[in-house]
């Protein structure tokens, strides 16, 4: 950081001026604890990605260059971000985000860029799509603490199963555009939103896309009567309903190690009680105990070696687990009666059997399969 | 949360929790804040305020890792069931212990105490060895800046007058004034601040020193007859001397006041690396003290009243009612067991050391009451107490526990106690080197009585403790025929005593209290046979 480029903007320049011998001394702070730290690198990454934020002068600029500074210090040193990236979305995210962010950047200098960062490398493979949205939502958005939840629906949405619950908690109170930003339907009509939310709220086991016809698309996009959205409101909340025969793969959840999944033995269902349900199951591979979070947009598999729980026979009396949109179901009056749940298939090694839906695993597959009613777009 | 800071970093915090604990079964589900956690940031930014012990926790280890180069772990903590692995090396027989749980450096844990709990601390030690640096480190927790700290800094010096350290009057406003009543004041800034540090206490005048108690111990100074009120604040005073020598002699009073003593250890040369970097960087960790670990007025309110909160528990309080009671007991001081203190032989122009030449028939090696001069005061029991609260909140402790208790005590009494350097105690072998180490020597004290306690078995059989719960209870309604029954049982448990043990220094405590239970029960039972039924 010890030369002043002339081509750099007045605000950079001044605050490379100003904060010369500190900014020299955190490089050397950071290059003592990642020996590998390049100047060349860095400079080079200071100039990449501070300019296109430090084009005009704003009197949070400095704490935003700051923030910045030392993130790329941090990535540089990890050599997660540089010319030679191992990690491509966060590229993404300095080239691409955070220069349309600036606005949200500017309002909270020192740890959205931080917390954006964090979630990128948290999504891992899926940081890049995550990354690429952001600017879409920093559009329709106007403070950061809206920019961080919608954050949390995308990354849901990419398949971070795990937020399910706090992105559909996050995503009935975001403004419609960004929830459907979010959702990968930019183009759906706003009125959509909510009842995006409510359907999946009721099943998780649809995707997004499939909720509705076009026809229905259409209706919404032009002023539909409440009455009619009240229809809709209701329908999309419905559970799911159809004879045990007609029921369909909904899902296939965890994979073999050696194709980046997790199980290193076929896995088997566990009998966790009231925790257990149509999004969260818990199953033993080998010796290991895992917690699998999923529903229609991806699945998530941790160990979770606390968990002592019992095999679920494929025989044993079926456990009803909680649904998810229950207490959405009986504020609607939807509540029924269990209806005989679908058969499992023969030869299963463990089933977990709910009113709407059925999970299982085979003796000679690495995957957990779900299997609930058909659902048709309204 | 904090913004993402590399580990050398001087403004970098460390990541909550500090003191991390083993996760319980069914830990909590990921939620959005784990989205948004990494290596890019410290939790402690998402809006979620941090606990305030975690705060100082933080505080702590931000001054450890950037700010004090202090290799001294000297606070140690051991897990249960886990005792220390020790190495015993030869020459005096140091014997070194590597403890099992979350250890503290006294040099910088002691000042963020004392911070926390408004208290007066005097750093000892040689020139050079961080002691304003540290104080002014706490200066700016408190939230001034670096040179309205400095600024503050009272420099003990043979010219400071009163009016150096307090004031002067406004010159106009003195001339014009027609009483005393109208005479303005231009206070000194330092009066106002939350951190009061004096350098070099021992250079100041005595009559000056006497205005700087005022201050110290009542919170108001006075010129003129007009006062000024100083807000709750901590205080850190420094001094070269051990003993407290200096130009002048400290005046007795303003030495009672000093709560804790903080001692600064010598520079080890093996970090000598780590003083040439902030050479070559040109590194003043004091301009970089992140905001996250600045303390608002409100916030130090409240730790204050949620250290006040922890519990200690009976069987901690026992064991510090034992330890207080060895010292200010002398069995030759007096006749009436009332006045059997050492302050019965300082108000006779006597020392311990001349009345404890006479035999007691107590073996005065291991008895404790010989090695002091003096007993212990309210204050310093006070001050005792609430240093072992304030530890155990920062350690994140829901009560106090012995091991806060042992910790705290040797720095508390530091200065409390003096020895009786005739003791026959420090002429055991290996014994006299507790003459020039206090540290060493009120701990040794402190586990010393805790292994009379222990060996008289106290925790599981003392009557007294009994008669504390029935009388907690209260007098009201207590029945002439209960109260009688008590009466008998005190006088039988004194019976017992005094057939069983001499008057050692917990045996007079216990006497004492059961005399005082014996009158309260009597009164009582005067008036309740005498009212009118």
């Amino acid at each position: 950081m010890a030369d002043r480029p002339a081509d750099l903007s007045p605000p950079l320049r001044d605050w490379l001026a100003a904060r010369r011998a500190d900014l020299n001394a955190r490089f050397r702070a950071a290059a003592r604890l990642r020996p590998a730290l390049d100047p060349a690198a860095v400079l080079a990454l200071c100039r990449d990605l501070l300019a296109p934020l430090a084009a005009d002068p704003h009197p949070q600029l400095p704490a935003l260059l700051d923030a910045l500074y030392d993130l790329i210090l941090l990535h540089a040193g990890r050599g997660t971000l540089g010319p030679v990236s191992t990690a491509p979305p966060l590229g993404v995210l300095f080239r691409e985000a955070f220069p349309a962010l600036r606005p949200h950047l500017l309002a909270r200098p020192r740890a959205l860029p931080a917390d954006l960062s964090n979630a990128t490398e948290n999504l891992g493979r899926r940081g890049a799509a995550f990354a690429q949205t952001l600017p879409a939502l920093g559009g329709v958005l106007t403070n950061p603490d809206d920019l961080l939840d919608a954050g949390a629906v995308l990354a849901w949405r990419l398949g971070e199963a795990r937020l399910r619950g706090a992105a559909l908690a996050a995503a009935a109170r975001l403004p419609a555009a960004a929830v459907l930003v979010a959702l990968g339907l930019p183009a759906w009509p706003p009125a959509t939103a909510p009842l995006l939310v409510a359907a999946l709220a009721a099943d998780g086991w649809r995707s997004p896309a499939a909720v509705f016809t076009p026809a229905t698309l259409d209706e919404l996009a032009g002023s539909p009567p409440a009455a009619r959205l009240d229809a809709l409101r209701i329908a999309v909340a419905s559970p799911a309903d159809g004879p045990a025969g007609d029921w369909r793969p909904a899902g296939r959840v965890g994979d073999f190690r050696g194709f980046n999944g997790d199980f290193d033995a076929p896995p088997v269902l566990l009998d966790a009680g009231e925790s257990t349900g149509r999004h969260r199951f818990w199953v033993r591979a080998g010796q290991d105990t895992y917690r699998v979070d999923a529903d229609a947009l991806g699945w998530v598999c941790r160990r979770d070696p606390d968990a002592a729980f019992p095999v679920l026979s494929p025989h044993a009396t079926p456990v009803a687990p909680r649904t998810a949109g229950s207490a959405l179901k009986k504020a609607l009056g939807l509540a029924r009666p269990p209806r005989p749940n679908a058969a499992v298939p023969p030869g299963a090694a463990s089933a977990l059997v709910g009113p709407d839906f059925l999970a299982y695993t085979r003796p000679d597959s690495f995957r957990v399969r779900v299997v609930t009613p058909p659902r048709s777009p309204l | 949360m904090a913004s993402p800071r590399p580990a050398h970093d001087p403004r970098q915090v460390s990541a909550a929790p500090t003191l991390p604990r083993a996760k319980p079964a069914g830990a909590r589900d990921f939620d959005v804040r784990d989205l948004y956690a990494g290596p890019a940031a410290a939790p402690a930014a998402s809006g979620e305020p941090v606990a305030l012990d975690e705060k100082f926790r933080q505080a702590y280890f931000w001054v450890v890792n950037h700010a004090v180069i202090t290799p001294y772990y000297d606070i140690e903590y051991n897990e249960d069931g886990r005792p220390p692995r020790a190495f015993t090396f030869g020459g005096a027989g140091t014997e070194v212990r590597l403890p099992t749980a979350m250890s503290y450096s006294s040099f910088v844990l002691l000042p963020i105490l004392t911070f926390a709990l408004r208290k007066r601390a005097l750093f000892i030690g040689g020139p050079g060895r961080g002691k304003t640096a540290s104080a002014v480190l706490m200066g700016l927790l408190a939230g001034d800046d670096l040179r309205t700290v400095r600024r503050g800094i009272q420099h003990g010096q043979p010219q400071m007058t009163v009016a150096d350290l307090l004031g002067n009057p406004l010159p106009k406003a003195l001339m014009q004034s027609d009483s005393a009543d109208d005479i303005k004041i231009a206070w000194r800034r330092w009066i106002s601040m939350r951190v009061k540090i004096v350098d070099e206490y021992n250079r100041i005048p005595t009559r000056t020193q006497s205005a700087l108690l005022t201050l110290l111990a009542d919170g108001y100074a006075e010129v003129l007859g007009q006062t000024i009120e100083s807000p709750e604040s901590a205080w850190f005073l420094t001094a070269n001397d051990d003993m407290g020598g200096g130009t002048y002699q400290v005046i007795e009073a303003l030495r009672d006041r000093i709560d804790i003593v903080i001692k600064a250890l010598n520079f080890n040369p093996r970090f000598l690396s780590d003083l040439l970097t902030r050479v070559e960087d040109g590194v003043r960790p004091e301009k970089f003290v992140p905001p996250e670990i600045i303390f608002t007025p409100e916030e130090l309110d409240r730790a204050y009243a949620e250290i006040l909160k922890v519990a200690i528990p009976r069987a901690v309080r026992r064991r510090l009612e034992f330890f207080a009671a060895q010292f200010d007991f002398c069995d030759l001081a007096a006749r009436e067991i009332e006045y059997k203190s050492k302050d019965t032989i300082h108000l006779a122009g006597k020392t311990l050391s001349q009345v404890c030449a006479d035999d007691c028939g107590r073996d005065k090696v291991k008895c404790l009451c010989s090695q002091t001069e003096n007993g212990l005061s309210v204050r310093s029991l006070m001050t005792l107490l609430a240093f072992a609260k304030g530890l155990a909140w920062f350690r994140g402790q829901p009560e106090v526990t012995l091991a806060d208790v042992r910790q705290v005590v040797p720095w508390i009494l530091h200065e409390k106690l003096t020895q009786n350097p005739t003791s026959p105690f420090f002429d055991q072998t290996g014994a006299g080197v507790y003459r020039v180490d206090r540290i060493g020597w009120l701990r040794q004290a402190f586990d010393a009585a805790c292994e009379e306690f222990v060996r008289l078995d106290l925790d599981r059989s003392d009557p007294v403790v009994a008669m504390d719960e029935a009388f907690d209870r209260g007098l009201e309604g207590v029945p002439e025929q209960e109260v009688r029954k008590r009466l008998a049982d005190i006088e039988m448990h004194l019976t017992q005593l005094a057939k069983a043990t001499k008057l050692y220094a917990h045996v007079q405590a216990d006497v004492l209290k059961l005399k005082y239970y014996h009158q309260r029960y009597s009164n009582y039972l005067r008036w309740l046979t005498a009212r009118p039924t």
